[in-house]
């Protein structure tokens, strides 16, 4: 069972190249009008809405992705191809029959994340495999998620965490509705690779696609007892990461000593990196923090930086000279970043 | 005086008499047993006489009786253990010399059984530890319901029912929810009117009464066999047992055993009251929860901004945060409304936080749904509003007011849109131009509902193809965050960020202002934030 409609008209058509590249040009052309028309005629030929969601709509986004990363497009490219996208999507679930038969499921992404377009297409893939899917949006307070939980009781959370700096959220949220009783299939890429840290923080399961989401939900895993094994406890020295984050914050924007105008968003990036130290201690591996700096460090030299990671990291491992995992997971980090230069 | 040195004993002595060896050996408490070197029995004490009987000098030992002994002789097995006549025998092997052996058999069946019992009180125990603490997990009825349906399995029962009569308003028929051994989940379902007086001991539960395990008979419980799995074979004794609450019974749980499983004992029927009991409560409370719930939802739907409604000419989108609270209710909101020549939407911010300042909220936007079908210029409509606020009961005492932004937009034929807007004492809506040029559009005007003699005013603002005017809150630009945690985000900052989307659809507008909000909070709590966008629609 993957999700995928049963009985297309005639042969059934796949998304081929072809597709994805008008796809992707209608997006680079910001034309809402001209990608609905590709995905709906898809839909038409034979094609499932997996097949447009997963392998048209889900594959050019990541190509978006990656194009903001490398610094081809601007961030204003990219909101306005994720909008159409999002477009593209709410059409395609306009044409999906409603046929809620197999239980109730939520789907919301963690605080702080704003990249909802994934999780969007998660929960129309798992609404057309028949499940009553109510989307709470990007950014869910973990409050508000619980307040819906006890309201409406549903069978499972879907949650997505597009990167792992988020992780101890996600961890909090996903705790909140193990508390509540109701079990979480964890997704997005931050939860690590192959969803190598879903276990820790207390996820019953992780599907790297929207086709796994809906074939983990057809697992034994969702009766009313079992929410999954619980959280792996580990080292708490996060806590007192997280303690000190302004403060280390405040410490790493004045050893890089940026332009005024920018001072803002180095603060933003240096929270979310010790957001990811913080991570990396909370599920006991020190390759979150090498990732997420790699990337970090991508970014930035993408938009034309100079390389400013080490920097940040000399100014954490001063800041937590007394946190030995902290010292030792930095120090990794920038063996790994002098490695890559 | 010299004594002579006793003679030193070759080896030790042994009773050289049969008889006290046999009087030894017959006062043991375990039963010896020995062999030759052909594994023939030679000799066997009392005891043996008791515990294994069909032992006697002469057995062939491989060949006995007593199979645990004979396959552990005949597999060469140091122990063996076995249940044997009503007891359980432990028994232990010892070479002699010569290729001889003996073999140590006890009873243990009293230590068994004490084991057993401790076992079974640790797990009965550990059951209802757990099944206390899934209970009290959700505040939600129907999976309270589920997890006490799938909790005794297969502990307590083979399959377990759940039935329940569900809150009104509601038919009145009987509700039930089972969980049998081997299925995947519980299933959920509605019997007949016949199903609860058909079962002997169902309608005395579902009152709060206890009734005595009973046999399954098939002819008196045809009713009830249609509720179990088809699957399920043939079922052996139930159990029900009332699920108690404060309030009465919230339902009765009926266990079921299969027909080769042994039936309920006396531990297993306190063990079965004892968790229905606890899941009466849980149910109770979650009925509680339910109907508090069901109540502030009533409220929160009435209050949290609205799915907006397609406005030709204009494409519109809204964003909207409430102040910390799981109810997401406050004082913010918007309101887009479609007219016979474009559409009207307005955006206000009601001083104060939390419930008071939600029913105020709630009053606003109900009297500004029924004036605006009598009046739908901006400024008359707005004076009319401030009238009907001010004469509200109490209104003045409460010394409450609101800040608003009224509109009417109105397609010019070029593709641009005109709009009005009427202004009450609320920040100036921004108008952003696709090259990142941001203009404050003046409206002004004094809050609405705190004073008879307020003056509004109305403005006229033109958007081009391509133009976005942005109406905010100011929980937008009051929130406090950033490096230092106590910076607002400001104008300045709102219109960099406003510059670094010109150009994009309202939603995608509003979506990352929301964005850039929430990261310069980065956590911490703010006022409501509100906000609403408008362009132009597209000609396509």
């Amino acid at each position: 069972m993957t999700g995928d409609d049963p009985e297309p008209a005639g042969p059934p058509r796949r998304v081929d190249q072809t597709a994805v590249e008008a796809y992707l040009d209608s997006l680079d052309r910001a034309d809402p009008g001209g990608a609905t028309r590709i995905a709906l005629d898809l839909l038409d030929a034979g094609c499932s809405v997996a097949d447009v969601l997963v392998d048209l709509v889900a594959v050019v986004q990541r190509e978006v992705g990656l194009r903001w990363l490398t610094g081809r497009w601007s961030v204003a490219q990219e909101h306005a191809a994720t909008h159409v996208s999002e477009l593209v999507v709410g059409a395609v679930a306009g044409r999906t029959p409603r046929r809620a038969s197999r239980g109730h499921t939520v789907m919301a992404c963690v605080e702080g994340e704003w990249h909802a377009l994934a999780a969007r297409i998660v929960a129309e893939v798992v609404r057309a495999a028949g499940w009553r899917v109510t989307f709470l949006g990007a950014s869910v307070p973990a409050r508000h998620l619980v307040s819906y939980l006890h309201q409406t009781g549903p069978d499972a959370v879907l949650l997505s965490c597009v990167q792992p700096s988020w992780l101890i959220r996600a961890g909090r949220m996903i705790e909140a509705c193990r508390s509540a009783g109701v079990p979480v299939v964890a997704g997005g890429p931050g939860f690590g690779p192959a969803g190598r840290w879903a276990a820790a923080v207390g996820a019953a399961a992780w599907g790297e696609t929207a086709r796994d989401a809906a074939r983990l939900l057809d697992g034994p895993l969702f009766g009313a007892v079992n929410t999954g094994p619980a959280p792996v406890p580990g080292s708490d020295e996060y806590v007192a990461v997280l303690r000190r984050r302004r403060e280390i914050v405040q410490l790493a924007v004045r050893d890089l000593d940026p332009p005024e105008e920018r001072a803002e968003d180095f603060a933003t990036a240096v929270a979310h990196l010790v957001d990811a130290l913080a991570a990396a201690i909370r599920v006991s591996d020190p390759r979150l923090l090498v990732d997420f700096a790699g990337w970090q460090e991508e970014v930035l030299t993408a938009r034309g930086g100079r390389p400013l990671l080490d920097t940040v990291l000399a100014s954490c491992v001063a800041a937590l000279a007394e946190h030995p995992h902290s010292c030792d997971y930095l120090r990794l980090t920038r063996e790994a970043l002098a490695g890559r230069a | 005086m010299s004594r002579p040195l006793p003679r030193p004993a070759p080896e030790p002595l042994l009773p050289a008499d049969s008889r006290l060896a046999r009087e030894l050996l017959d006062g043991l408490a375990e039963a010896v047993v020995t062999t030759d070197r052909s594994g023939v029995v030679t000799l066997v004490n009392a005891m043996t006489g008791e515990l294994l009987p069909e032992l006697t000098p002469g057995t062939d030992l491989a060949r006995c009786a007593v199979p645990a002994l004979a396959r552990a002789v005949g597999h060469g097995a140091e122990t063996f253990d076995t249940e044997h006549r009503g007891r359980r025998l432990r028994g232990v092997r010892r070479p002699l010399a010569g290729g001889r052996c003996a073999w140590y058999v006890r009873d243990v069946t009293e230590e068994q059984a004490r084991t057993d019992a401790l076992l079974a009180e640790r797990s009965r125990t550990a059951f209802l530890a757990q099944a206390g603490s899934r209970l009290g997990l959700s505040l939600h009825r129907e999976q309270t319901l589920r997890a006490t349906a799938t909790l005794p399995v297969p502990y307590l029962a083979d399959a377990a029912l759940v039935i329940h009569h569900a809150p009104p308003p509601s038919d009145d028929l009987p509700h039930w929810i089972r969980y049998a051994d081997g299925e995947p989940g519980p299933v959920a379902g509605v019997g007949s009117h016949e199903l609860t007086g058909s079962v002997p001991g169902l309608a005395e539960a579902l009152e709060g009464d206890s009734t005595d395990p009973s046999p399954w008979l098939d002819a008196e419980l045809a009713d009830l066999a249609t509720v179990l799995p088809e699957s399920f074979g043939q079922p052996g004794t139930l159990l029900i047992s009332p699920m108690l609450s404060a309030g009465g019974p919230a339902g009765a749980l009926i266990l079921i055993r299969r027909a080769g499983r042994a039936g309920f004992d006396q531990r297993d029927i306190e063990l079965a009251r004892e968790f229905s009991a606890r899941a009466g409560a849980a149910v109770a409370t979650a009925e509680l929860y339910g109907e508090q719930a069901h109540l502030a939802r009533v409220l929160q739907q009435s209050l949290l901004p609205p799915q907006l409604p397609p406005v030709p000419g204009v494409t519109l989108a809204g964003g909207y945060r409430a102040a910390g609270d799981s109810l997401r209710i406050g004082g913010d909101f918007y309101e887009v409304f479609p007219t016979a020549s474009g559409g009207m939407f307005a955006l206000g911010d009601v001083c104060g936080k939390g419930v008071g300042a939600a029913v105020l909220t709630g009053r606003v936007r109900q009297s500004l749904q029924t004036l605006r079908l009598v009046e739908q210029r901006p400024l008359e409509l707005i004076r009319l509003l401030n009238r009907a606020l001010f004469d509200a009961p109490d209104a003045a005492r409460r010394g409450q007011f609101t800040t608003l932004l009224l509109g009417v937009t109105a397609q010019d034929p070029d593709g641009g849109v005109r709009i009005r807007i009427a202004g009450g004492g609320h920040p100036s809506p921004l108008l952003v131009r696709p090259d990142g040029g941001i203009v404050s559009v003046q409206v002004g005007g004094m809050p609405i509902g705190a004073f008879t003699d307020a003056r509004f005013v109305e403005a006229e603002v033109r958007l081009a193809p391509g133009e976005l005017l942005l109406a905010y809150t100011d929980g937008v630009t009051e929130a406090r965050g950033g490096p230092a945690a106590v910076e607002m985000f400001g104008e300045t900052r709102l219109r960099q960020a406003l510059a670094s989307v010109a150009g994009l659809p309202p939603g995608a507008v509003v979506d990352r202002l929301l964005q850039l909000v929430d990261e310069w909070l980065d956590g911490q709590g703010h006022d409501d934030i509100a906000m609403l966008a408008v362009c132009a629609a597209d000609q396509a």
